[in-house]
């Protein structure tokens, strides 16, 4: 028996996800960077399935990637905060810039950096995104964005002049 | 002479320096500071390199706990989320977050309720089972992506498979192995710069040091040195000819620095020797830069840009064949398509701290445009990483598509998505990797690669070969272009930290950890 109106929310869904799917490789690199390591594709879906719930709260579609990305955000802390690491001799996943011809430990100086710092500096130099783009999911300004940038940058010159050749402005 | 107010130059005017023209930029006052303190030296130096890791590619890799025990012993990371109005996750509140926190509160509990739903009532997951019964009411299964539905099965996603080559997330048997030819380190010499830059024609490699002013190797795939060339930066030419520039002021350059401190692009050959200088004024306005920065078609064309004040505000570029220039251009060259004949070419948007940059693409020849998109934003190349540092940008080989710093963009439509890092195969699918699983892009769409596992970088060749590599130990998988995949063992590595493969596909020069931790940078044959 045909059911009309199952066949238009059939087709809204079929709209949803073939507007809302192009985003999950963007989600999940998202969810990764921030540190949702494994569980990153898995948290992009789901927040993916939670907006296609909810897509009614929102009202202009032209923002529908920061509102994606500010859900997949928030659900990536929450998974952090539940999955809170112990202190551990294990080595530790983190998304950093990595230059074979630069100790690790100097890219480790990334994951060192305070949290909001850090947390640009991962959206902009690491995933690429304009800063007014990484405003949006950090729920600040874009001048807000650009002063942390600006800062992270500071602070990682002061702590990798320690590994930097002495000499280098000669 | 006037005095320094704080007694050592400002952080942020050495951060200026580092970005611009180097410590000649600084004011004289601080130019004779500078010249006698190691500590902004120091600081300047941190900086260099600052801007030089930033304008690395970034990765998902595994950090020694030592390296971040001060990170981990601090308070966890989503706890100290306290940005933004209406946070749900902050917890260093004030109180004027008592309103937002309350509106937070029954957030979370929604939010909660939502993450806990779905698993405390499972979803059927059509990737798991393929039945029809299997996919979700009102959800068929063509209108879900591959990319989400194979993505999402566990046996996929969550390393439930240990492939029989200790792989996360390997379908099917174990490949086979394929031995690498000699392995011949080309770090041991003192020289383990990085990133190296291979020839059009992959018979020569670049490999530059890591310092300013460091000598820049050339070597044959045998791993022998041809000759060598100090520069601030090097492109290749053509396959037996190398751009160069040095800045300004510099004694270290294979030509004689420029008149009035402007920056000196050379030629040189594959001995290292200077065969031709590119005389003349090259910026727009007839001031000659202190700095510049090339970018080679590997066809016997190089784009010199040059720019003055921060944030490349007033870049521009002119285009060398070796005898004659062209007319200045406005942007920042990106890359050449692989013919020659396109230049992709971005413009600095205001307003973003020259941080990005819209896209044109222009005609090499008569720098007409062929393509615009300015509602694109791009990141724009850092020209402060350092001799070595080339863009990660490139054409597809139809010259369609561009890829640049992980964003992928339709040159038709002006569209892009992130993608990742990765390369191009022959056919003009993109492979890339974001640490997850391997994708491949067709057009704007993609799908996930199951021939490889998750988790590793991938580098491809011109000819059709794939490398994927892990930074964790595990052994590196190597797709021919006949499709068969092998186990690629590599012996002397712990872990691979960056690979190249010559466009050729004949070699591949591969940067890692020895068994011993130490760096090691080698060449390998393949064929």
């Amino acid at each position: 028996m045909y059911v009309k109106g199952a066949a238009v929310l059939i087709g809204a869904r079929d709209r949803f996800d073939d507007d809302y799917s192009k985003h999950f490789a963007d989600l999940a690199a998202l969810c990764r960077a921030l540190g949702a390591g494994p569980g990153a594709e898995d948290i992009a879906q789901e927040s993916i399935l939670h907006a296609r719930d909810r897509r009614d709260q929102l009202r202009d579609e032209s923002k529908a990637g920061a509102w994606l990305r500010r859900i997949a955000a928030r659900r990536t802390f929450e998974y952090l905060r539940h999955r809170r690491r112990e202190e551990s001799a294990e080595p530790v996943a983190a998304f950093v810039p990595v230059d074979p011809g630069i100790a690790i430990d100097v890219s480790a100086a990334i994951t060192l950096l305070p949290e909001r710092e850090r947390m640009a500096i991962v959206l902009v130099y690491g995933l690429g995104y304009e800063q007014a783009e990484a405003a949006a999911v950090m729920e600040v300004t874009r001048g807000t964005v650009a002063t942390l940038l600006h800062r992270a940058r500071r602070h990682l010159a002061e702590r990798l002049a320690a590994y930097a050749p002495g000499r280098e402005g000669e | 002479m006037k005095r320094l107010l704080s007694g050592h130059v400002p952080s942020d005017r050495l951060g200026d320096a580092a970005l611009q023209g180097g410590p000649e930029s600084l004011r004289t006052a601080e130019r004779t500071h500078f010249e006698g303190c190691e500590q902004c030296r120091r600081l300047y130096a941190g900086y260099r390199l600052t801007d030089r890791l930033l304008a690395a590619p970034w990765r998902q890799t595994t950090l020694p706990p030592a390296a971040v025990a001060g990170a981990s012993s601090r308070r966890g990371f989503a706890g100290r989320l306290g940005f933004g109005r209406g946070s749900v996750l902050g917890s260093g509140l004030g109180s004027r977050a008592l309103v937002p926190v309350g509106l937070a509160l029954a957030l979370a509990v929604l939010v909660g309720f939502g993450v806990l739903l779905p698993r405390l009532m499972p979803v059927p997951n059509p990737a798991a089972d393929h039945s029809p019964s299997a996919v979700p009411t009102g959800t068929p299964s063509a209108a879900i992506p591959s990319g989400i539905s194979s993505i999402a099965s566990p046996g996929v996603s969550r390393s439930a498979g240990t492939g029989a080559a200790g792989t996360q997330g390997t379908a099917g048997p174990t490949p086979p192995p394929a031995t690498a030819g000699p392995i011949v380190p080309i770090g041991s010499t003192g020289l383990p710069g990085w990133p190296v830059q291979w020839a059009p024609d992959g018979k020569h490699l670049m490999v530059a040091s890591a310092g300013r002013g460091g000598r820049t190797q050339i070597l044959d795939t045998s791993g022998h040195q041809t000759g060598s060339f100090s520069a601030d930066g090097a492109t290749w030419f053509d396959s037996q000819t190398i751009a160069t520039t040095t800045a300004g002021g510099s004694t270290h350059g294979p030509g004689h620095p420029g008149p009035s401190g402007g920056a000196t692009v050379t030629l040189v050959n594959l001995s290292g020797h200077v065969t031709a200088t590119l005389s003349g004024e090259y910026r727009r306005g007839g001031q000659m830069p202190s700095s510049a920065q090339v970018i080679g078609s590997g066809t016997g064309l190089v784009a010199v840009s040059s720019r003055s004040g921060w944030g490349l505000s007033q870049a521009s570029f002119v285009i060398w064949n070796g005898t004659s220039i062209g007319p200045a251009h406005d942007g920042v060259p990106l890359t050449f398509s692989r013919d020659g004949g396109k230049l992709a070419v971005l413009h600095p948007i205001s307003g973003t701290g020259g941080s990005t940059g819209w896209l044109e693409v222009i005609s090499a020849n008569g720098l007409g445009t062929l393509v615009s998109h300015p509602h694109t934003a791009l990141r724009l190349p850092s020209l402060g990483a350092g001799p070595g540092y080339a863009p990660d940008a490139s054409f597809s080989p139809d010259g369609n598509s561009l890829f640049d710093s992980g964003t992928l963009v339709d040159l038709g439509r002006g569209s892009a998505v992130r993608v990742g890092e990765g390369g191009w195969l022959p056919d003009g699918t993109l492979l890339t990797s974001s640490g997850g699983s391997i994708l491949r892009w067709q057009g704007l769409r993609s799908s996930p690669d199951t021939r490889f596992p998750s988790g590793g970088a991938i580098t491809t060749s011109r000819h059709g070969e794939v490398l994927e590599y892990f930074g964790d130990g595990r052994t590196p998988l190597l797709l021919t272009p006949a499709g068969n995949v092998r186990q690629f063992v590599l012996s002397g590595f712990a872990s691979i930290q960056g690979a190249q493969l010559a466009p050729d596909g004949a070699s591949i020069a591969i940067a890692g950890r020895g068994s011993n931790g130490s760096v090691v940078t080698s060449l390998a044959r393949l064929r």
